[in-house]
């Protein structure tokens, strides 16, 4: 894992010293509130329905025991005792004062957080795999790309108004579980035809209100190349990306108006023109990045049957189905835990639960984990012979509900519960469809489903990807949910497709257990998903059972 | 027209509304409700001369309950006044 240099502490504390001054400055009245805005959105604090909220960067997700321990110790000191893990593998807590926020980012900064570029029309936290350094699939560990590119755009003069914000993700795998394909930049490791690895670029992706999937820019870009490359494409948006309109201004839109080939062209220029400046990070320093990503000494980690664990208790096996994956190592594993019992606000985790986690990372698991777009917490590195007791331990804390990529492991916006910019709430949805889920004991039969929501058009919730997405729409007043069908974050990329009209709160339940009842009713066998089945039948079935006939009162 | 004006404490951040004696207080239903423009303009007056102690304020629509109290139109508003549904904060339980 990386660790700050005295540079890195340096410049977050002088950001802290900065901030402070500011704060100071408006509560004085120097600065209006007009004038202050800028000011507190570069350092993460929004000021949301109920109070002031601060999102704190987790670079590429990945903590050690001592960053999740003082994110607990935040959440305790400054806000009600819990923190909110966001899709944009950060947090975000709810209840923060602006006078005691610079503090909250001393407190950050003791261990080497902070919360610049969570906000406004920059370069924001680049996110990652959150299996990388552990996946069986894996090319090469994608995080030392991601701290390259964190570290070039952390405080970047020339990228600190951009057109709109611009989100970039990486990815070492050919399965990409960090939804590449949905950012403005993504990049995805791959082997040449001389072996040498190298990165796949994707251009445009983005969700919110004009959903596009990413296109290929190039199809290997070597690392000495990365940061030449990915400034050209940014140095292009920059000059010629629309800032007259708001919802114009992402890159996407300038690649639909420029078309891919005349904005490559553009790219191109730039980048040739850059190819041989001596800022290209050297192989040393890409080889400095790697070392820091090291992965610890698998070797000390014994042989140890999973199986006869399994026998000895069902609720573990249960777990194990479902919140354990195979690790690069055969006698490690990925270990999952999951914030999303049914009931509970997705993605929320107690102070105590933090510990916990902290607790568990340092013991048994090479003080590792990180923070998944799922909302969920993973322990990379996870000795199998630990597995029994950190499954106890997950048990004693509420932690150790097995859904991983289940039904009622939703992912969920904030929604109007919290966010200014909600039409609609979204986690008394989520909870209500876990819980309903959950009475029904279906779960399992159902298999993998992922149902993602959001609260507005601007797709926090990453609906558009969700197998089943729902955005919560204001209908004249009444909250409304629209339903889309097939969507797919992964590398076989897919904007699901709306159903048709969307429903009150108290109608959707109804519809989203209708929908699953036709695939469960209809599918050629157990091992046919749900999304293998809509790619199979389409969305006339599912509009068929939810609206009915045509003529009858929806179509 | 019937509006209430609403803001945030700069330093808090909590939620506020400005009441009949124009004092900033924490329940919605004891806000002073303005059926003219001219009275909701000078709440809004009033709130520029605060920037130092407020965050923002502005005008919202309000029903008059049964008993005469205003209470938010948007749900927005009226999750504002009365916390989020997901948690029982401390709003909700002081209420109680």
């Amino acid at each position: 894992m990386y660790s700050y240099n005295d540079f890195d502490k340096n410049f977050v504390r002088q950001r802290v010293n900065e901030f402070r001054g500011q704060v100071q400055r408006r509560i004085d009245g120097v600065l209006t509130e007009e004038e202050f805005l800028p000011l507190r959105l570069q350092n993460g604090l929004y000021m949301q329905i109920h109070s002031y909220m601060l999102r704190v960067a987790i670079p590429y997700g990945t903590l050690n025991s001592k960053k999740m321990r003082q994110l607990a110790l935040i959440s305790e000191k400054y806000d009600k005792g819990y923190g909110h893990f966001t899709t944009r593998q950060n947090i975000q807590y709810n209840w923060i004062k602006l006078s005691e926020v610079a503090d909250v980012l001393a407190d950050l900064a003791e261990v080497d957080m902070h919360a610049i570029q969570t906000s406004g029309n920059c370069i924001r936290n680049v996110t990652s795999d959150h299996f990388a350094g552990a996946a069986v699939d894996e090319i090469e560990d994608p995080r030392p790309v991601a701290e390259l590119l964190r570290q070039w755009s952390t405080g970047h003069p020339e990228y600190a108004f951009l057109p709109r914000k611009f989100k970039i993700a990486v990815t070492g795998s050919p399965h990409d579980r960090a939804a590449i394909a949905f950012h403005d930049i993504g990049l995805c490791a791959v082997r040449n035809d001389d072996g040498e690895i190298g990165y796949k670029i994707y251009i445009g992706g983005g969700l919110g209100r004009m959903p596009r999937i990413g296109r290929v820019l190039s199809e290997f870009i070597p690392k000495t190349q990365l940061l030449n490359y990915v400034d050209s494409i940014i140095h292009v948006y920059n000059r010629f990306g629309r800032r007259d309109n708001k919802h114009r201004a992402r890159i996407k839109i300038l690649i639909d108006e420029l078309g891919l080939n005349e904005a490559r062209r553009q790219i191109y220029e730039h980048y040739n023109s850059l190819k041989n400046e001596s800022r290209l990070p050297s192989t040393d320093i890409i080889k400095f990045l790697m070392d820091e990503f090291s992965p610890p000494d698998f070797s000390t980690a014994k042989e140890h049957d999973l199986e006869k664990d399994f026998i000895r208790s069902l609720s573990l096996k249960n777990w194990a189905e479902t919140n354990l994956t195979s690790h690069r190592d055969p006698n490690h594993v990925i270990v999952s835990v999951s914030l999303k019992k049914p009931g509970a606000t997705p993605g929320d985790a107690t102070a105590k639960q933090m510990r916990v986690l902290a607790d568990l990372a340092q013991q048994y698991a090479y003080d590792e984990l990180c923070v998944s777009h799922e909302q969920n917490i993973i322990l990379p590195h996870v000795p199998k012979e630990h597995v029994v007791k950190i499954y106890n331990k997950l048990d004693e804390a509420d932690l150790a509900t097995s859904n991983i990529g289940m039904v009622s492991d939703i992912i969920s916006c904030p929604g109007m519960d919290y966010c200014k910019l909600a039409t609609a709430r979204s986690i008394p949805i989520a909870k209500q469809i876990a819980t309903r889920f959950c009475e029904l004991k279906t779960e399992r039969d159902i298999g993998p489903l992922k149902i993602k929501i959001s609260g507005c058009i601007n797709a926090c919730g990453h609906h558009h990807v969700g197998h089943i997405g729902i955005l919560g729409l204001d209908r004249r007043g009444v909250e409304n949910y629209q339903i889309t069908l097939g969507g797919d974050g992964t590398e076989d990329a897919h904007i699901g497709k709306r159903t048709g009209p969307g429903f009150s709160a108290d109608k959707l339940m109804e519809a989203i257990e209708t929908i699953i009842n036709v695939y469960l009713n209809d599918r050629k066998d157990r091992n046919e998903t749900f999304l293998n089945f809509y790619r199979r039948v389409g969305l006339s079935p599912f509009k068929l059972a939810i609206y009915g006939l045509p003529g009858t009162a929806y179509f | 027209m019937r509006k209430i004006l609403t803001a945030n404490y700069l330093l808090s951040g909590k939620v506020i509304y400005l009441n009949s004696e124009k004092k900033w207080i924490e329940n919605s239903a004891n806000a002073a409700v303005f059926d003219n423009q001219e009275d909701a303009d000078n709440a809004l007056a009033f709130a520029d001369t605060q920037i130092n102690k407020l965050q923002s304020a502005y005008l919202i629509d309000v029903l008059l309950t049964s008993n005469g109290k205003p209470k938010p139109k948007s749900n927005q508003e009226l999750i504002r006044a009365t916390g989020p549904t997901n948690y029982f904060h401390d709003k909700q339980i002081k209420k109680n």
